[in-house]
């Protein structure tokens, strides 16, 4: 019934529009909303007068041999599409109404849906052989479909399975992944080696597996999370004022190994005996009494606990200035009114620039890259500046920048 | 691809043919073969004898014992490289005039002997074990960290270096530390450790009469030694491209006599002298503060209130830093050691002095009379037009609107003369 | 092979005059496939390995020249002290690009382009495996290098050297776009390397002529199947490397971010596992090429063939574990400086075995020294002598005074022009009839070896000296003061070799000249017979050049050097030998035509390899300018891979006989 020509304007009609649409919600500039809706309706205008007019293209309204050949005369198969079209249409009204996220589902539905729903209806114009129709629709689909709904699917079972494992405890998840890793590869064996399954078995198991992974996790997703410790990082120390404590805090057991092999760095180890010691590549100048650090340098300096407690090393930079104390108060503030964190752990205000390590094991290392901007001679060096020091000891380390 | 099978429809055709000879000859290239021989070997000898005398970076010139060991090293695989080369040079020749096309018949179709093909694998395998061995030893040997008598520190960035003496028992004793550019004093004989760093990208600290080169990483630290034989000025440049002025990112290691060394330490560390009331210097010193001191240190510079003046260049340069002016005039090279402070007419005597003498040279620094006034110049007018930098304002968008390098201050002349006679001040 | 699903003819009965109703077979696709068999269509829709073969050698050609002129400039800029030609920054960007085009945009698609043309045709199959994505493995190339290339007007050219070290290639320290250009172009080529070598591999191992196994195979086919394997594994690190230096750069993560924790020696170590492979698959393919030269022009077969392949293969893997040798000044440890220094060493075993190979070879033969010869003795020599300053730098502490100075760029342009390029320029007069239909020029093509010869040994010798003498690398300019003194002075070879590369640029115009000549409207020069060299394999056996379906019937392979037994009987007794001609080469062709296979299918021409190479660039675009660039250039790759997994692989009624009709080498294909 439509003509090329109307074809083309109608589509580029409605392309200006979902261009308007798409430009107002990123851009949301109004000229150039206006002048996509412009252009959606003059070419509107155009295509009515164009499907009045037929291309003005008489044997175009020669549509009797299309018309009458087989393909034409076959009347429509049944179709779920055009439903389905209906309750994405239906989910996009409701989803205006009540949440972003359901509206957005619609959309995808009547996407989907009318996609479907246009191939299919191309595919029966392709000859009056239903099966050869069939078989058109599915050249032309399936290459879309298969990995679409392959990732969709594998997306829901990926994620039913990440619930599963959020809500068992730890030791727990490592029990599940490998007995289920053990099932799935029995299961498969099983088949592999038995030539004659029967097709409904395989989908049966397949499907009761999909089934359970996805009931379970959707029960666990409902039930919630086990508890997560949040550890504290370095960076979060500072800003609490745990540097200059000894305090435990979160601490990650682990730390001290995620120095991988760094080589070529400085290295303050925590003797057995609570003495700072500092080691350089190549020999440590004999007659020297603090440590010498580049300024300016993003130095690498890894921190080794040979002591026998868990232990932080803290550099101190300076003191902090007032305006610097209110500003890191104030986002304390708006932290804990925000987020869920307990408003009852006490931290002291800080008051010094530092920089330290998370607590270290006995026996582990960790990293920490200091960059060091003022010389010593800086007037910002009091007393406690321009040293290292373990909370919780007397071991210090002074650090000369020249 | 469809394929036939049976390979019976190949037949020869039954009539016999003589076998082939080879009547047509391309071009003879017997007189051409000569030719190219006599030209080798007239190019050999130039090679051998066109080699620049005293090239101030000639690694086959070692000056100490570190880069003299390599060089050992060196003329011994050299000299096997050599004669591999002759040898297969030679048999290549010999193959190409003996068996070129003469009209002989067919050759024979010898696809292999195994046995010479073995033969003559395990012989390059034991020259080249021959070479290992020793290069391993050279290795190890150069690697040694245990016998260092002095540790200096060095830190490159873009596009000069530091140069750092911490406090240690090593170098004579060092009570304070000692901060330069561009030049760094050692003791002659005396087994210096370099330990080098970067501020910002990976540049490569090179002299090579005293050692091979070792890169400076930027969160790594790298020991390199160095010894030099005898007292002398030996000339080096940052080799591992580190950006646009990389050419211009040189240093030299001047070597003297222990007692030259126990007095340059000294002046290093003198007190800070102001100069003169009234003099242009005193005029240089406001205007250094006003103008310099964002990012040049002059150790015991005071301001007008008597507080101490600090350099932030942490401030003002991307890299953090900026060379320490306190002896700027005991140096003889500025701008990472790329221009003269010396006049052309002062220069050799420092630079070509004997080794008896050079120490004594360095150690007079760079007087009034002379100083290479219109490089310096030239320099504080306009530095980014010297020695290309990152300083335009509008580019530094990336680096947090911190110039990478000296930028243009837009000083005066005169501002130029005061600074110039205070700078000349800085002994 | 080739099955065609003919869709159910749909029985209408259509009154005359009226539409047709559309069927099944029509419905197929998107847009109608192309057909053209002449004019430019028929290039730039091709999926003959031939025709994409000479894209990927003209292209290459091009960019030959492009990297020749900066290195004129590089070299202009260093005739004297203190130069004043380019300013830092445009220098920065003119030795960065110069080795960038070289290495990636000259050399590896040029081998590619031999590889593309011969390998079918010595291994007597009519095509490649997956016709479709060697024309995408050609066009991603072609659009890869322009898109690198329009760096130098979009804010200039990348400017952290070829190797681009972090983290001098993070953007404080290189603000500009080019880097990100440099990172983007390379990674586009680098699908184009590695879509070709899975292609090549699946080729060689599948489509072999009846008959030969992999130790019948000529030796070219070998040398550059090794070369693709390393590629398989090669172009993965270093688009891994260049994935996190566009993060780095583009997304503002912090692999190489010193503050952050990181290790600038990572780049290093990523960069060079791939970069140490990345020289072998420079030059294996002209090793493989005059391997295939010096047996012919010696008329004997090449020495020792199963040592030059298993050295070939043994290259290739020893080849993966001496990459810290460009790392000897980085501040590895001694035992890793160690390690890698004997196993630099070890990796010369098999190239020297190569060379021994090559001169017996020619030992006893009987030579004749046409330009290809010339080529590739000049091959020989040449390498040798960058081999031999390789082997100086395999020594640990001699290379930390000689890396990063123009000793090392000497080496490696011996190696590279002395070995990767003289080959490909054997290959070229080699291989030219055969292509093209006639032979270049003897006269010309002997001064085109000499000038060569001459520049290169004057450019790159000198560099020898002045590198030991001192003079570091990636120095916009150089100084008197460090040039010495004396008449033979830095300054004095910096001078010969700036004179040299004009002289070699002399040379190589003149290669130009030659084909200007040999195929000018109006040239004189007659076309060129099947087998012009009395030669030894299987790509001979077919007309020059050859027809659209290369073998008139499959050939079936007895033994190495096919096509030399079956021209040459040996009808010597016992251990004596004597060679007699029974067929002339032509008459080889002709036995083989004469019998040729009835039905004969080729793949056919298609639109999406070049549709989809095109969406490439848009998405690099998008990553420096506008995110939703990617996304459009995105749909446009998924769209056309749709197109290509939607179009069948065979275009209806594409089988035709050859022998039907009367000597045309294709018909139109009939319309889908």
């Amino acid at each position: 019934m439509f003509t090329t020509g109307s074809k083309i304007l109608i589509g580029s009609s409605v392309l200006a529009t979902v261009a308007a649409i798409v430009y107002g919600i990123s851009q949301g500039e109004a000229i150039g909303i206006v002048g996509l809706i412009s252009a959606a309706i003059a070419l509107a205008l155009l295509a009515g007068f164009n499907v009045w007019a037929r291309d003005s293209n008489l044997s175009a309204t020669d549509t009797t041999g299309i018309a009458t050949s087989d393909a034409a005369i076959e009347p429509p198969g049944a179709s779920i599409w055009p439903m389905v079209f209906g309750v994405g249409a239906t989910t996009v009204l409701l989803g205006l109404v009540t949440q972003q996220s359901i509206f957005t589902i619609g959309v995808v539905i009547l996407i989907a849906a009318g996609a479907q729903w246009m191939v299919q209806a191309w595919a029966e114009s392709a000859s009056s052989d239903r099966r050869v129709n069939a078989d058109v629709r599915d050249r032309v689909a399936n290459p879309l479909e298969y990995p679409l709904l392959g990732a969709v699917a594998v997306g829901i079972i990926a994620f039913a399975f990440s619930r599963i494992m959020l809500w068992l405890s730890k030791t727990n998840t490592v029990y599940a992944f490998v007995i289920l890793a053990t099932l799935i590869a029995l299961i498969a064996f099983f088949f592999a080696f038995r030539p004659s399954v029967k097709r409904g078995a395989i989908s049966a198991v397949l499907g009761l597996g999909a089934v359970a992974i996805v009931a379970s996790g959707t029960a666990a997703g409902v039930d919630g999370e086990r508890d997560i410790h949040v550890h504290e990082t370095t960076t979060t120390a500072a800003v609490e004022g745990l540097c200059a404590s000894p305090e435990k805090g979160e601490f990650d057991e682990k730390a001290s190994q995620t120095v991988g092999t760094k080589s070529s760095t400085y290295t303050i180890t925590l003797t057995a005996s609570d003495e700072l010691e500092f080691d350089v590549p190549g020999p440590v100048e004999v007659g020297a009494v603090a440590m010498v650090l580049p300024r300016s340098n993003p130095n690498n300096i890894v921190f080794r606990n040979d002591s026998d407690e868990e232990r932080r090393l803290t550099y101190d930079f300076r003191a902090l200035t007032e305006d610097e104390i209110i500003e890191i108060e104030a986002a304390k503030e708006d932290e804990s009114h925000g987020g869920e964190g307990e408003s009852d752990e006490e931290h002291s205000t800080v008051e010094r620039f530092q920089q330290c390590t998370t607590l270290i094991e006995p026996g582990g290392a960790q990293l920490m890259t200091l960059l060091i901007a003022e010389p010593s001679i800086s007037p910002s060096n009091d007393d406690e500046a321009f040293r290292f020091f373990v909370p919780g000891t007397d071991a210090e380390l002074e650090v000369m920048v020249p | 691809m469809i394929v036939r099978s049976a390979t019976s429809d190949l037949q020869p055709p039954t009539t016999k043919m003589q076998a082939v000879n080879s009547t047509t000859t391309v071009n003879s290239v017997t007189p051409r073969a000569r030719i190219a021989r006599l030209s080798a070997v007239a190019m050999l000898a130039a090679v051998v004898a066109g080699c620049a005398q005293d090239a101030p970076q000639d690694t086959w010139q070692p000056a100490g014992s570190n880069a003299r060991q390599i060089n050992d090293l060196d003329i011994w695989v050299f000299s096997i490289a050599g004669i591999v080369g002759v040898a297969v040079f030679s048999v290549l020749g010999f193959a190409v005039w003996k068996y070129r096309d003469r009209g002989q018949p067919i050759p024979e179709q010898t696809h292999g002997k195994p046995a010479l093909e073995i033969g003559l694998t395990i012989l390059p395998a034991l020259i080249l074990i021959g070479i290992a061995i020793p290069t391993v030893g050279t290795i190890m040997d150069l690697n040694k960290t245990d016998d260092t008598e002095c540790i200096i520190n060095v830190t490159g960035q873009q596009w000069w270096w530091e140069v750092d003496y911490p406090v240690q028992d090593g170098c004579g004793g060092i009570e304070e530390p000692i901060v330069t550019s561009g030049q760094m004093v050692i003791e002659a004989g005396s087994k210096v450790l370099v330990r080098g760093t970067s501020r910002d990208v990976i540049h490569s600290w090179w002299i090579p009469r005293l050692n091979g080169k070792r890169d400076m990483v930027p969160g790594r630290i790298h020991t390199v030694r160095l010894e030099a034989d005898e007292p002398g000025i030996y000339a080096g440049q940052c080799t591992e491209f580190c950006g646009l002025s990389h050419a211009n990112m040189r240093m030299e290691v001047i070597a003297m006599e222990p007692d030259d060394f126990a007095a340059w330490k000294a002046n290093q560390l003198e007190a800070y002298a102001s100069p003169d009331e009234g003099t242009l210097a005193a005029e240089g010193e406001a205007t250094f503060i006003t103008q310099c001191s964002r990012c040049h240190q002059v150790d015991g510079l005071t301001d007008s209130g008597g507080e101490l003046v600090v350099a932030r260049p942490d401030q003002n340069v991307w890299s953090g830093a900026a060379p320490n002016l306190t002896n700027f005039m005991t140096r003889n090279t500025f701008a990472g050691a790329t221009w003269n402070l010396l006049s052309n007419e002062c220069w050799p005597d420092v630079w070509e002095a004997d080794s008896s003498e050079v120490g004594a040279a360095y150690l007079e620094g760079v007087s009034d009379s002379c100083l290479n006034e219109v490089e310096l110049r030239e320099w504080l007018r306009n530095a980014p037009a010297k020695k290309p930098m990152y300083t335009d304002p509008e580019s530094l968008e990336e680096t947090d609107g911190l110039p990478r390098g000296m930028p243009y201050l837009a000083l005066s002349e005169d501002q130029i003369d005061q600074l110039i006679a205070y700078l000349l001040e800085r002994k | 092979m080739a099955i065609i699903e003919r869709p159910a003819e749909t029985p209408d009965a259509r009154p005359a005059g009226t539409a047709q109703a559309p069927t099944a077979a029509t419905n197929y696709g998107y847009l109608r496939r192309p057909v053209e068999t002449t004019g430019w269509r028929s290039w730039a829709f091709t999926v003959d390995h031939k025709k994409i073969g000479i894209m990927y050698g003209a292209v290459a050609m091009f960019f030959f020249i492009i990297g020749g002129l900066e290195a004129g400039l590089i070299r202009l800029q260093l005739a004297g002290p203190d130069g004043t030609i380019l300013s830092a920054d445009k220098y920065n960007q003119m030795f960065t690009m110069h080795a960038t085009t070289m290495v990636f945009l000259f050399v590896m698609p040029m081998a590619a382009a031999f590889a593309n043309y011969f390998i079918p045709l010595q291994i007597g199959a009519r095509d490649v495996a997956f016709p479709r994505l060697n024309a995408l493995s050609l066009w991603v190339f072609v659009f890869g290098g322009v898109f690198l290339n329009t760096s130098w007007f979009l804010g200039g050219g990348a400017d952290g050297g070829w190797f681009m070290y972090a983290p001098n290639s993070s953007v404080p320290f290189s603000p500009t776009n080019g880097v990100d250009f440099w990172a983007l172009g390379l990674q586009i080529t680098g699908i184009a390397s590695l879509v070709g070598a899975i292609n090549l591999i699946v080729t060689v191992l599948n489509m072999r002529a009846p008959g030969m196994s992999m130790m019948k195979m000529p030796i070219f086919t070998w040398m550059a199947f090794v070369v693709q394997m390393l590629l398989l594994f090669a172009i993965p690190v270093i688009t891994v490397a260049l994935f996190l230096l566009m993060f780095q750069r583009s997304f503002g993560a912090t692999f190489f971010s010193v503050e952050a924790g990181a290790d600038p020696l990572l780049w290093q170590h990523l960069f060079w596992i791939f970069g140490h492979p990345e020289v072998y698959i420079l030059v294996l393919p002209s090793f493989g090429i005059i391997s295939e030269v010096l047996p012919v022009f010696s008329k004997k077969p090449l020495f020792g063939y199963p040592f030059v392949v298993f050295s070939g293969a043994a290259i290739g893997f020893v080849g993966w574990g001496v990459w810290a040798h460009h790392m000897f000044a980085s501040g590895l440890g001694p035992v890793s400086v160690a390690v890698f220094s004997v196993a630099t060493m070890a990796i010369a075993v098999p190239t020297g075995v190569k060379i021994i190979n090559w001169t017996l070879t020619m030992w006893g033969g009987k030579l004749k020294f046409t330009t290809a010869m010339l080529f590739a003795v000049g091959l020989i020599v040449q390498f040798t002598i960058g081999g031999l300053s390789g082997v100086t730098h395999a020594v640990a502490p001699s290379d930390t005074q000689q890396t990063d100075t123009y000793y090392i760029v000497a080496h490696f342009h011996y190696v590279i022009f002395g070995g990767a390029v003289l080959g490909l320029f054997s290959g070229f007069y080699y291989w030219w009839p055969k292509i093209f239909g006639k032979l270049l020029s003897e006269g010309w093509g002997k001064w085109n070896f000499w000038l060569m010869i001459a520049g290169m040994n004057l450019t790159f010798g000198p560099m020898h000296i002045i590198g030991l003498q001192g003079q570091p690398r990636r120095m916009y300019v150089w100084t008197e003061f460090r040039a010495g003194e004396g008449f033979f002075n830095l300054g004095f070879w910096n001078l010969v070799a700036t004179i040299g590369t004009f002289i070699l640029a002399v040379g190589v115009l003149l290669f130009l000249v030659n084909i200007w000549i040999t195929h000018r409207p109006g040239s004189k020069t007659p076309p060129a017979p099947a087998d012009p060299w009395d030669a030894r394999s299987l790509e001979w056996i077919t007309s020059s050049p050859p027809k659209e379906y290369n073998f008139a019937r499959t050939p079936q392979v007895s033994e190495l050097d096919e096509f030399f037994h079956r021209k040459y009987e040996d009808v010597g007794e016992g251990d004596s030998h004597e060679y007699v001609q029974r067929m002339t080469g032509e008459e080889v062709i002709q036995h083989e035509e004469d019998n040729a296979d009835p039905n004969i299918h080729l793949p056919a021409p298609s639109y999406w390899p070049m549709v989809l190479a095109f969406s490439l660039p848009i998405m690099a675009y998008g990553v420096i300018y506008n995110t939703l660039l990617i996304v459009a250039g995105g749909a446009i790759a998924v769209m056309a891979m749709f197109g290509w997994a939607l179009e069948p692989a065979d275009a209806e009624q594409s089988d035709y006989d050859p022998t039907d009709d009367g000597g045309e080498t294709s018909k139109e294909l009939a319309n889908v």
